[in-house]
């Protein structure tokens, strides 16, 4: 897996992030321990227009999401890849 | 098998899936548009909901075995919000319905994009399932774990 997949979701009143089983057993066995979720939740004020990726709101997430801190991260991987569920594009965030 | 008989199997499977909720004491409730989800399953008592996907589909008979052929959208499947969609696929084979086949939408989905599971076609996925004995398999993929998959939706003691 050359980058962890993370879905993002924008909806009225927020962002879900997901990821799928395969990236979960992938975190799990990449670091033993670790306990990824399935979907993260974020909520704002109906329709915000707020901008995840400009407003580094990535980097609270994918610990959280993940289960596993930056730095444990930094060390195995390189690039997590934010795909938007709607338009199927997606932008890469290196650690 | 004609259109019209196409919505009575539809409607009866949706009746069929939404009976099996209520048994495990899970409320149930139909969108009055119908459009996206066919079923909400909710927990009364802590407000946990659910959104449900019935697919139909009637038996193929083969040599000892048979099939079961279902579409769904490409963009729903995608589309993964914090309440997962619950599939659940369920056959009409000897005129009885067989066990549900529930898969969570992000386990459809891995399925979809890393396994390469159904075929495309003008933005829905075709997925072809092969019961035999109690298994079940879909594009290679053993899919018999799913069978009765009702562990989201525990029972409820009212």
């Amino acid at each position: 897996m050359s980058a962890i997949k993370i879905r993002v979701n924008k909806q009225l009143d927020g962002f879900t992030f997901a990821i799928l089983p395969s990236v979960r057993e992938f975190v799990k066995t990449l670091f033993p321990g670790a306990h990824p979720a399935n979907t993260l939740f974020i909520s704002y004020d109906t329709a915000s227009g707020f901008d995840m990726l400009q407003n580094g709101l990535e980097k609270q997430i994918y610990p959280m999401l993940l289960g596993v801190d930056r730095e444990r991260l930094r060390k195995e991987v390189t690039e997590i890849e934010f795909i938007n569920t709607e338009t199927g594009k997606s932008e890469k965030v290196n650690l | 098998m004609t259109k019209k008989f196409n919505q009575y199997i539809g409607k009866a499977g949706h009746l069929a899936v939404m009976s099996e909720f209520l048994m495990r004491g899970w409320n149930v409730a139909i969108p009055e548009v119908d459009v996206g989800d066919d079923i909400f399953v909710v927990e009364d008592e802590k407000g946990l909901f659910r959104r449900v996907q019935v697919k139909t589909a009637t038996a193929t008979n083969r040599k000892g075995t048979f099939s079961a052929k279902f579409q769904l959208s490409i963009k729903q499947l995608s589309r993964t919000s914090d309440v997962m969609v619950h599939y659940v696929f369920i056959t009409r084979h000897n005129e009885m319905w067989t066990k549900p086949i529930i898969i969570r939408q992000d386990f459809l989905l891995d399925h979809f994009e890393n396994n390469k599971v159904g075929s495309q076609y003008e933005g829905n996925l075709t997925l072809y399932f092969s019961y035999t004995d109690d298994k079940v398999d879909c594009s290679g993929q053993d899919f018999t774990k799913y069978i009765g998959g009702f562990g989201d939706f525990q029972k409820i003691e009212h």
